[in-house]
């Protein structure tokens, strides 16, 4: 890339001084995101300057678990890890990954974690329900993440205890620590469940709550089982708590309308598709003309009909094939007058070839 | 439209301005180079197309905005921007007409009689206004009917209004006022 770019920027000064692409460009904007030991890798090109994987999918790096390994795990602080694609990610406090069913958690969660009725919005769920699940109890991991996953959580209490979790937590949020990924900067894809999930956080768990969840996040481990909905959803649950939480603790379920469950644009697509010849158009407007929106989109479709009228006038014009290849001095046109002040050129007219070092014509449209 | 008198002016529409939009974006450079009869104007960023059979110019933006000039009439202008949307749909834009307004609609009417523009503008004054050093004619603007009358000496007026309706109003209130000032033999 480094040296696609050098290219570039070098062979098109015929000067022949060079001028260096300032690569220092992509660095700097990757160091402000992204810790310099973390991802060597970035530091070449731009591409990587968000933390999501390759696939950009708005995901979260998931890592894969040794097969094997007996839940809960207990990731202590310090540990980097390395992702399935290939990046790190520095896990600065302690992690706790249980499985699905596990809810250390002792406060009882909204019901609204039902709303993952879909992969999508479980993983959402799960993903925002991880924070909540910062289990303080866990003695040896002060603040832990717990990783759980079985999307049919919904029924199953969460238990917050965010509170108590981030006093023990001893590092500040993400964004203070330079080790710590700036998720807020990763672009997320949208989630249709984004106000459901977020309603997981009532109020008992508000302030505190912003801060380890950018901890617990990073580490969003992979159950072999392919329960691994939730570690997709734990950047997104990670900016999104940040925000949403102290928006919205307060705030009951919100059914969202919008988005998926927007109907109104369907009305206008209805009229649109109706196929009406210029007699039709009429009646329409006269039908319509109260309505200013969808005259607008019926009148559209009858493009067909206004058609005719160039499709005579190119065949003929094209079917010789006289052609001037030239440069030009000027070209003037005064409404349909024109005036070719042309130099240099060849010209095949008749099927005879004629070169010329100016050529002056005159030609009305 | 008959005047309050019992002459019957001719008022001859001569361009009528409209505007619409394709409701997506538009490569000026493939325009230029795959449409027909088009001007493409880089330094600016538009092209414009010329139809013959309405005859019409359009100037077309990459935001898919395209202004219409040229026409005669309304249905005329009407038309021609469709057929417009047409060959840009020929090309290969999704192409969705929508939008299409008439904004301007520039008339033309010879008077019967010269008039005299300084008596005129004293007896409209503030509506009225004339300045011979700059422009020949005399100024008047309706202002509930958001048009503007330029009254030359010979008797030929220009209007200007948002439709065709609104000119032929404008024709009809300014008409009397003029009268009164016409230049008579004597």
């Amino acid at each position: 890339m480094k040296e696609w770019m050098k290219e570039c920027w070098t062979t098109s000064d015929s000067s022949g001084s060079r001028r260096s692409f300032s690569l220092k460009l992509w660095r700097v904007s990757v160091k402000t995101t992204i810790h310099p030991t973390l991802f060597c890798s970035c530091q070449q090109t731009s591409r990587r300057l968000s933390i999501n994987p390759p696939n950009n999918c708005g995901s979260v790096a998931t890592f894969s678990l040794p097969p094997g390994i007996t839940y809960p795990v207990q990731i202590p602080a310090g540990v980097t890890l390395q992702t399935a694609s290939g990046h790190f990610y520095k896990v600065n406090v302690p992690v706790m990954v249980t499985r699905g069913a596990q809810h250390v958690l002792t406060r009882p969660a909204p019901t609204r974690i039902e709303q993952n009725s879909n992969p999508v919005s479980r993983t959402m769920a799960v993903a925002r329900s991880i924070p909540a699940h910062l289990s303080v109890p866990c003695p040896p991991a002060p603040s832990s993440c717990v990783a759980s996953e079985t999307p049919p959580n919904p029924p199953q209490p969460l238990h917050h205890q965010l509170c108590q979790q981030t006093d023990d937590k001893p590092s500040p949020s993400a964004s203070d620590s330079p080790s710590e990924f700036n998720l807020d900067d990763i672009e997320f894809s949208p989630q249709p469940i984004d106000m459901s999930a977020s309603s997981f956080f009532t109020p008992p768990a508000q302030g505190p709550r912003s801060d380890y969840p950018q901890d617990g996040m990073e580490t969003a481990l992979k159950e072999p089982d392919g329960a691994a909905e939730e570690s997709t959803a734990l950047p997104d649950l990670k900016a999104e708590t940040n925000h949403d939480i102290k928006l919205e603790t307060q705030l009951d379920f919100i059914t969202q309308l919008d988005g998926v469950a927007d109907s109104s644009s369907d009305t206008e697509e209805d009229d649109d598709d109706e196929d009406l010849g210029l007699v039709g158009e009429e009646e329409f407007l006269g039908m319509i003309n109260g309505n200013e929106e969808e005259e607008l989109e019926e009148e559209e479709d009858p493009l067909n009909s206004g058609d005719d009228v160039s499709d005579q006038d190119i065949p003929e014009i094209f079917d010789t094939e006289n052609v001037i290849v030239c440069q030009y001095d000027k070209i003037h046109r005064s409404k349909n007058r024109w005036k070719f002040y042309l130099k240099d050129g060849v010209m095949c007219y008749g099927g005879k070839d004629y070169v010329f070092s100016k050529a002056v014509g005159e030609a009305e449209w | 439209m008959e005047p309050s008198n019992d002459v019957a002016l001719d008022i001859i529409i001569t361009n009528v301005v409209s505007v619409f939009r394709t409701r997506c974006h538009l490569n000026l450079r493939t325009i230029g180079l795959e449409g027909t009869n088009v001007i493409y104007k880089p330094e600016v960023g538009k092209v414009l197309m010329k139809l013959r059979k309405p005859r019409i110019t359009a100037s077309i933006w990459s935001s898919g905005k395209i202004i219409c000039t040229g026409a005669t009439s309304e249905e005329e202008a009407k038309l021609g921007a469709r057929r417009l949307a047409r060959c840009l749909q020929k090309i290969g834009f999704k192409v969705r007409f929508s939008e299409f307004k008439v904004v301007n609609v520039l008339a033309v009417c010879s008077l019967p009689f010269q008039i005299r523009l300084i008596e005129f503008t004293k007896n409209n004054r503030p509506i009225a206004s004339y300045e011979p050093e700059i422009h020949p004619a005399a100024t008047y603007r309706i202002k509930n009917l958001r048009s503007t009358v330029q009254v030359f000496s010979t008797g030929s007026i220009t209007v200007t209004g948002p439709d065709v309706q609104t000119v032929a109003s404008a024709v009809e209130q300014i008409y009397p006022l003029l009268f009164e000032c016409r230049k008579t033999l004597s």
